[in-house]
Formats: structure tokens, sequence, C-alpha cells
């Protein structure tokens, strides 16, 4: 049974769909950057028409999908784009917040498209609103063409009857002599409607020399607006047809844009439906096309393509024509895809890296025997395929990485319907927006990113007003940066508000109940307590900030990252808060070393020279609460932790033992161990959930025997060992660590 | 050496050949001579259509390759008009100078 | 959750239920079958310094790292003995839409039965060492009495993880 033409247009659609959706929103988030550029250059012309060219392209491929309520609203907002365009009417904020909120409303639209449930009487409304303020607008420049005609403003009614029509014509080089005047056709055009733009082609004309006077070499090209359909057009051209190429082009689209529209649609084989859904063609003229060459396979003949017989007998631009041709034809020959991207999903691309990271543990282990067989030449293959493993592994972590500027721009529309509604004139800068991190830790970095920003915004910066009165000037600097720092990212919020008040925040946290009331903590921990469960110091609580997401919340999703997060501030000047996140989560270049029985590694790039050989007995300093103490190093003290002591790790000390000495941003310090494993390259895999608050130690990875060492973080393990020791509320060090060694405690009892 | 072009009256399909020849020979003329400028006056014309439009395109193009500006001198009414209707008008350097002295 | 299968069909439909019973120090202990993946021996683990009792240390499971937890201990009982018959018993605790791996530490692994909602009581209201909320209620089969724990609040992964930050805080000097 064939299919009847509506099932198959359904089914095209029904595929379809989510490429468009996908791409539209693709073009709406260009749409919404632009208009945030065009902002602070109002002049930029290419940033207009680049504007104008996502706008068209949205609503023309929504013209194919039949989404006729997104096309509708966005000629609207195309008809206000293209006063711009023409230099009639100037982007200010106002405007540009109008533009802002219909972008906004598109994409509304794009949704409904695919869950029409998400339609609302709210949006409905809005989107009135928005027609109104957009004809408003067009209105103030210039006259408004006089088809147009009455506009009312109900919801999805108000798209002129007519429109602008673009009528190109090259007149035959015969149509003169034949007795007709282009000027005289063009003349006609005008009583259809008016002309509001009219140029003519003098590079099409030969020079003096060579020209033939009677012959006819001129191109014009017409802009229409009028209420007359497309024949109604064309008929002014009827006596020169022959002689004339002539294009239409349809208030809703542009010739180039057909073409490419028809390249970007997805294939389907009714080359005619094609053209009627980009008004190419009337839906008469398709069905005469398609009769006429069903009369021509009647009648014996081969039947000339649906393409030749349109443009036969409608009159269709032959580009046109020949691109929709082409696309059938590259949908049989299935061609190589020559885009430069390609889509990839998430999580093919995991098991890629972790079968990555499993070679990488077997290379190790396949290298160890090989060198344990002392044969050089499988030693020599051996390395040079550990080698290779690299380069791959190099290569596929790259795969994961997205820069993190995708994501700070999202915070300039943010920054700046904020800072509005809150009556603040705030700008953001971004800084290292090409710093690249891995595509997981952007996708859960960027709530908490927000949620600070909004903090900033709302707590932080003054209003012009107060920065007025303090000497600042009236426009607040939030600055959003990224950059890499020794095997981490560090992200930094930078305000230069008015900073954190720490009386504030420990009268707060006396009347909270975080702190007693006798105790006056560091200003280092007053700090921290805005990370408290319970806290805040708003006044009042705005929409923005407060509403039960607290900064503790915050934190606690960065450390689910693995991160750290920690605030500066100065009182009047501003507030820095830094944000560190471990940078590759998959693969470690590590050295291994022991304590007793535990293996630890230590991130390769922070480990900057080996002593070996020490007595642990001697001292050259007293060992601090912790067992930390100091050995000279060319000259200076070097702090040393105990992992034994630190970790209350079992076992007796050996003989001898070993510092190794790392560098942690630009501090260094040792750490005491039994043994020197050497380097090893190994798998980070994450501890989870529960151990988010691990100190110290940032994973786990699996060695090449199967066993799981625990991974440092380098900086954390040194504040660690700085920190002053707490209360200690826990009994002997047995129960402290629950090792593999035989407890004290007695069997179990009760019943 | 004159400068300057009178356009004919009626510049359309009809007059277009021979104001063709006598364009050639004065644009030649002004070559030889170095002119620093081309002038059309168009006071006079009363008719003009497409074909005629279209002759002034070519001289223009012809002048454009010598680099030397082409200006069209106290155009009338309707020479303005037909222009603006065609959409050559920005073809030429339009001035309402009045007509230089030197006219052949 | 992309079982073929309705959640808690056969609970609903048949009234009963699937436990998998095993032991601690004091008694006989049953968890539901549905969230188990596997049951295996104790073996190498490596220890995670610093931590509260109930934290054993983590193993590595084909690949993964997964942690596991002295069941006794964080029942508040003193941590278990590990002997012949210890076992880790695998399975998935849910937590904010996230799935995570948890290893249990138990003394040795029963049977799995099948108990009739009809024959479990809850819990008794005091007078047990184990906190109230962890327990689903009391299975009765044959003459014994099986503590069905829920698994949900008794190995809530938020709750331990605050645990850990807590244990690491208290650390020892």
């Amino acid at each position: 049974m064939k299919r009847t033409q509506q099932e198959s247009d359904q089914s095209f659609i029904a595929e379809a769909m989510p490429a468009f959706i996908s791409e539209a929103r693709e073009q709406l988030e260009n749409i919404e950057q632009l208009l945030l550029q065009l902002e602070e250059n109002p002049q930029d012309r290419d940033l207009l028409d680049a504007l104008f060219r996502c706008a068209h392209t949205v609503k023309g491929s929504a013209g194919i999908f039949g989404l006729m309520q997104l096309v509708e609203f966005a000629h609207h907002v195309e008809t206000l784009l293209d006063r711009m365009r023409e230099g009639h009417i100037r982007l200010d904020p106002s405007l540009s917040t109008l533009l802002l909120q219909c972008n906004d409303q598109i994409l509304h639209l794009v949704d409904i498209a695919s869950n029409p449930s998400l339609e609302s009487d709210e949006y409905i409304a809005e989107r009135a609103d928005l027609v109104c303020r957009l004809l408003a607008a067009v209105g103030n420049s210039q006259p408004v063409p006089a088809s147009a005609g009455q506009e009312t403003c109900v919801s999805g009614a108000a798209v002129p009857a007519g429109g602008r029509w673009h009528v190109s014509a090259e007149f035959g080089t015969e149509c003169m002599r034949n007795g007709m005047d282009p000027l005289g056709i063009v003349r006609y055009l005008g009583t259809l409607g008016e002309v509001v733009a009219i140029t003519c082609d003098r590079s099409s004309i030969p020079s003096l020399a060579e020209l033939d006077p009677e012959s006819c070499h001129l191109v014009v090209g017409v802009g229409l607006v009028t209420e007359a359909t497309k024949e109604e057009i064309e008929g002014a051209f009827s006596f020169v047809k022959d002689d004339c190429r002539l294009r239409l082009i349809a208030p809703s689209a542009s010739l180039e844009h057909f073409v490419t529209l028809l390249d970007e649609m997805p294939d389907h084989p009714q080359l005619g439906q094609l053209l009627v859904n980009i008004g190419a063609v009337t839906q008469a003229q398709l069905d005469a096309g398609l009769r006429q060459q069903s009369a021509l396979r009647a009648g014996g003949d081969d039947a000339p393509r649906l393409g030749d017989v349109l443009q036969v007998s409608a009159g269709v631009a032959p580009e046109i024509v020949a691109a929709a041709v082409s696309k059938q034809q590259r949908q049989r020959e299935a061609g190589p895809d020559d885009n430069r991207c390609i889509r990839v999903q998430a999580d093919r691309l995991d098991v890629v890296i972790n079968l990555l990271g499993e070679l990488v543990i077997a290379g190790a282990g396949a290298s160890l025997l090989a060198r344990q067989t002392r044969h050089s030449g499988l030693t020599e293959a051996s390395q040079h395929m550990s080698r290779l493993i690299e380069e791959i592994r190099n290569g596929t972590l790259q795969l994961r990485m997205v820069p993190i500027g995708e994501t700070f721009s999202r915070f300039r529309r943010v920054v700046r319907d904020t800072a509005s509604q809150l009556g603040k004139d705030v700008i953001l800068e971004i800084e290292g927006a090409d710093t690249e991190l891995d595509k997981s830790v952007v996708e859960k970095i960027a709530d908490p990113l927000m949620h600070l920003v909004r903090n900033g915004l709302d707590h932080g910066l003054e209003t012009p007003e107060q920065r007025e009165l303090a000497g600042k000037p009236r426009q607040g600097r939030l600055v959003l940066s990224a950059r890499h720092e020794s095997g981490s990212i560090l992200i930094r919020i930078r305000d230069d508000g008015r900073g954190i008040d720490r009386s504030r925040v420990l009268k707060r946290a006396w009347e909270r109940g975080l702190v007693d009331v006798d105790v006056t903590p560091s200003d280092a921990d007053i700090l921290k307590l805005i990370f408290a469960p319970g806290f805040s110091t708003a006044e009042q609580v705005t929409n923005l900030s407060g509403r039960g997401v607290g900064m503790d919340v915050v934190r606690k999703n960065i450390e689910a990252l693995r991160g750290t997060v920690d605030v500066s501030s100065q009182l009047g000047h501003g507030t820095v808060i830094d944000i560190r996140l471990p940078l590759t989560l998959a693969i470690i270049d590590g050295f291994l070393v022991a304590v007793g029985s535990s293996k630890f590694v230590l991130p390769l790039e922070a480990v900057v020279e080996v002593i070996e050989g020490r007595d642990p007995n001697e001292l050259l300093t007293m060992p601090d609460k912790r067992g930390g103490f100091c050995v000279p190093l060319r000259g200076e003290l070097l702090p040393v932790v105990s992992l034994r002591q630190l970790y209350a790790l079992q076992g007796e000390a050996p003989e001898r033992v070993s510092i190794v000495v790392v560098r942690a941003g630009d501090r260094s310090y040792g750490i005491e161990v039994d043994m020197l494993l050497g380097q090893h390259q190994t798998v980070i895999k994450p501890l989870g959930r529960m151990f988010r608050t691990l100190r110290g130690i940032s994973g786990s990875s699996i060695l090449g025997n199967g066993e799981v060492a625990l991974i440092f973080d380098v900086p954390s393990l040194g504040l660690l060992a700085a920190e002053p020791p707490r209360i200690n509320t826990r009994g002997a060090r047995e129960t402290a660590f629950p090792g593999r060694s035989i407890h004290s405690s007695t069997e179990g009892q009760s019943s | 050496m004159n400068q300057i072009f009178e356009l004919p009256a009626e510049l359309s399909i009809y007059t277009v050949a021979d104001t063709h020849r006598r364009l050639q020979v004065w644009l030649g003329q002004q070559i030889d001579s170095a002119a620093a400028q081309l002038q059309l006056l168009a006071h006079g014309v009363e008719e003009i259509d497409g074909a005629g439009f279209q002759l002034l395109g070519a001289l223009a193009n012809s002048v454009a390759a010598l680099g030397v500006p082409l200006r069209v001198v106290a155009p009338s009414r309707t020479f303005v008009e037909t222009s603006a209707t065609l959409g050559c008008i920005d073809w030429f350097d339009v001035t309402e100078q009045a007509a230089a002295r030197e006219v052949a | 959750m992309n079982s073929d299968k309705p959640i808690d069909a056969s609970a609903q439909t048949q009234a009963s239920a699937q436990f998998l019973t095993f032991l601690l120090a004091d008694g006989v202990y049953g968890m539901d079958i549905a969230t188990v993946r596997e049951i295996i021996q104790h073996g190498q683990m490596t220890s995670v310094p610093l931590m509260p009792d109930f934290v054993r240390g983590v193993i590595n499971l084909r690949g993964a790292v997964v942690p596991v937890i002295d069941l006794q201990a964080r029942l508040g009982k003193a941590p278990a003995v590990v002997g012949k018959k210890t076992c880790i018993v695998i399975f998935d605790a849910q937590r904010d839409g996230e799935r995570v791996e948890l290893g249990l530490m138990v003394d040795a692994v029963s049977e799995v039965i099948e108990i009739p909602f009809s024959q479990i009581e809850p819990g008794p209201s005091f007078g047990s060492a184990v906190r109230r909320e962890f327990i689903k209620g009391m299975g009765k089969l044959g003459g014994r009495f099986v503590i069905l724990l829920d698994p949900e609040r008794a190995l809530d992964v938020e709750e331990m993880a605050d645990l850990v930050e807590r244990s690491q805080d208290e650390a020892v000097v």
C-alpha cells in the first residue's frame, strides 16, 4: 500500500524533528551571545548581519516543519532586525531586552514543537505582548508599508497579509528589440504595491565599445511590499517571460536561503513537496506539474523528472530545483560527511576511556614482565607499545575536555538580567575562557558557579549610588577566570564590591549557634563560616540567591567533584572565591610509595625530589603534635609530614626511611615514607560519594597487581598536616584505624 | 577642449544607436586630451527609457575603468525621476551645477 | 530501573518478598534481595586512614573501587572480626537518583528466603541495640526472628559521608 503524502510527511517530520530542535537551540544560543555582544558594540554591522542570518535560519527551518506559530513570531522579530540593518532603528537597552525576551520566546516555541503540553496561557499572553512591542518598535521607524494593514494585538494573528517580496529580474537580450522596456515593467510593478528598494546592476552591462545598444543586459532587483500573490507579481513580467529570468522570493525566505534550506533539510524524496514547502512554487503549480508528469509517462515518454517539469511550467528558479535535485541524489549515494565535527555519545566515549585505563594497566604489567625476561628485543617492543599507549591516552583524554568558556558565556545573560533586576550596574569579565576541563566536571560545576555569581551580585556588589559614595566607579566588576594550576583547574570569582563584614558574619554565627558565644575564631575561620549549614547574612533573603540553596550546598557540590573552595575578602574592596578542581579524571602519572602495609600514589608532577636513606629516629627538630618535623635542605628548613603519625598507620618504622619532596603551589614540603616503589602510571578511580570529604586524598588507583592505592592530593595534604590538632575524642589508636590487623576488642557480645 | 556631452532630448531605444556612436567619438576625444573629468549635460532630457540608461551605464563602466569621474550636470526632472525608478541613480555623480559655459 | 518487571509488582501481587539472610555476631539479619548484586569472599582490602569504625576500607571490584562497610560496626556494635566465612555483599545504594555500589561485610551469608508480609512485624520500640530507623521490621520464620534491615536508612550514603567527615575532624593527635 503506497503511503499517502501525509503519512510520508509525518514520518519525515518525526524523524527530523530532534535534529531540528537541537540545531535550532544552538542557533538561539548564538543569537543570545550576539545580542549581548551587540549591546556593547551597537555599530558593529557584522554582528547585526550574523544575528539576522541566525534568526533567518531558525525561521526557515521552522517553516519546513510547518511550525507556523514560530514562523509568524520570528517574522516580527526579523522585521525589526531588518529595520535595524537598514539603519532606521538603533539598538538601545530596552530594545535589547525586548530582543532577548523574544529569543526566549522562540526557544519556548521550539520546545513546544516536540512537547506541546509545555504551552500555557502565560506564554501565550507573553507572546502577544512581545508582538505588540515589536510592532510598536518597528512602527516608530519608517512608515509602515501600506499593505501591512491594521495590525491587531491578538495572539498569533498579527502577521501582515502581504509582505515584502524580492523580485529579481534578468531581462533577456532580445526583450528591447521585441518592444519591451524594462523600465515600463518596473513601473508596472510599482502599481501592485510599493517599491521600497530597487537596484539596477551596472556590472552586467558591457563597456561602451562592446555594447550593442539595442540588446538588453539589464538586471534589476526590486523590493516590493505588496499583498499581491506570486502569480500576480509574475504577471507583470508576462510579456517578457520568455526572455527574462525571473526570481521571486516570498516574504518568508530569501533565495540563497532556499538553497541553503534545501541543503539543511533532512532528505525527503518528494521533490515537489519540498519546493512547495519553501514557497518556490504554489500547490497549484505542483499539482499541474504532477499531472503533466504522469501524462508524459502515460504517453510513453521517459517521464522527465519532476524538477524539470516544474521548471518549465512554473518558472521555478533553476538554482532551487538544482539544489533540490542534488539533495535527492545525495540521498542515494551516501557520501562522506564533510563536517569538521561529529557528535559523539558521551557514554560511548566513557567506555573507550575505561578500556584505555585497563590498557594502561595491562601495558604496565606486560612491560614489567618483559623487563624481567631481560630479552632486549621484547623489552624494546614493550617500551614502544607503552609509548603508543601513552599517546593514545593523551589523545583520548583530550576528547572529553571542553573549554570552560562555553559555560562562562552563559553567565553574561544571568549577570545582565540579575544586575538590572537589582538596580545595579555590573560588567562581567571573563578570563581564560579557553581553559579546558573534563566535560562532566564542566556540567557539574555550572550550578555552584551560578549560585556564587548570583550571590556576588546580590550581596557583594553595591548599587551605583552606594559605590559612588564609597568613591568607587558606578559600574561594578565581576570577573570569572579559569586557569590550570599544577594538575588542577582554578576557577576564580572576583568582585570589587563591599567585601565580607567579619563582624556581621560572627554575629550571625553566634546567633545560629554555629560558634560558641565566647569564642572568636581566627579571620580565616570566620570566612569559612559562610559555608556552614544554616547560615545566611542577608538582611532580606532575596529571591535570587537565598532561596534555600545555601553556600553549604555549594561547598558540598564542589567537594563532591573532589574540589575545594576558599574565600578571601577585603572589607570595602571586594571578595575572591577560589574553586579548585582536579583536572584529569582518568589516568595519572604517579609515584608509588609504601608506608607500613599501605601503598600510596603521589602525582608525579608534584614530586620535586627524593631524599633517601634517613634514619627515622634522627630528628633535628622537635616533632609537632602531628608528628611533623623539619629537615634542612640546601640551607632551608623543609617541613616534613610523617604519614605514619598523620594517618595513625600501623607497624614499625623500618631502619631507613625516605622523604619525598613535593610542591604545592609555591610551597614545598616533604613526606616521610618507608619505601619508594617508583614511577607508576595508574588509572584514577573516584572513591565515591561517601568519601567526598576525605582530606589529603583525591582518589584511588588500581595498581598492576589489582591492589588499590590511595592517591594524595598534595596541596590539601600539606594543609592537613599544618592544621592545628583538634580535640581527640577517640580512645586507643587501634579503634581509630581499623586496619587489617587484629582488633584488641573482645568478640561480639550482646544478644 | 569640451568636456561636456549634451544628452539629447530623447534617449530611448529609437535613438540609442545614434547616441552610442556620438558618445564613443566624444569619449575617444576626452581620453586623448587626458580630461580630468567628464560631464554629461542632462537638462534637456525629456524622454529616457531602459535602453537609454543602459547606454549611460555602459559609458559609466568605461569611464570608471579610466579612473575619471563622470558627472551628470543639471539633470532634468525627468532624468532624475526616471533614474530613481529604475534604480540607477547611483551610477552617476549628479550635481545641480549650472552647465559649464563650454558647450559644444 | 530499566527492568521489564514493574517495580514492586512481585511484592504487591504476591504479598511477600525475598530476603538475603546473613549472620552478624549477634543474630540473623536480612535485607531485600532486590538491590543485591553479588556476594564475594573477603579478600585484599585497602584501608582508608582516619575512618570511622564502620568503614573497613575499599576493594577492587573488577576495576571499580567499592567501599566496604562493616555492617556490625555500622549498627552500633563492636567492629567485626574477620573469619573464614566472612563475606562481602555488594549491593546498589541509591541517593538522589545516583546509583552507588557498596560492599557490606558480614560474618557469613546464609540463604535467600521468602517472607510473606503478613509475617513481618514492626521492630521493637526499645531494648534493641540497633537504631530503630535502621530496621524495617522483624520477619518471623519458623521459630526465629530475622532482623530486616532498611538499607536506605542504615546505609544512607550521605549520613555515612557526614560521619566520615566528622571522624577526620576528631583525628588522632
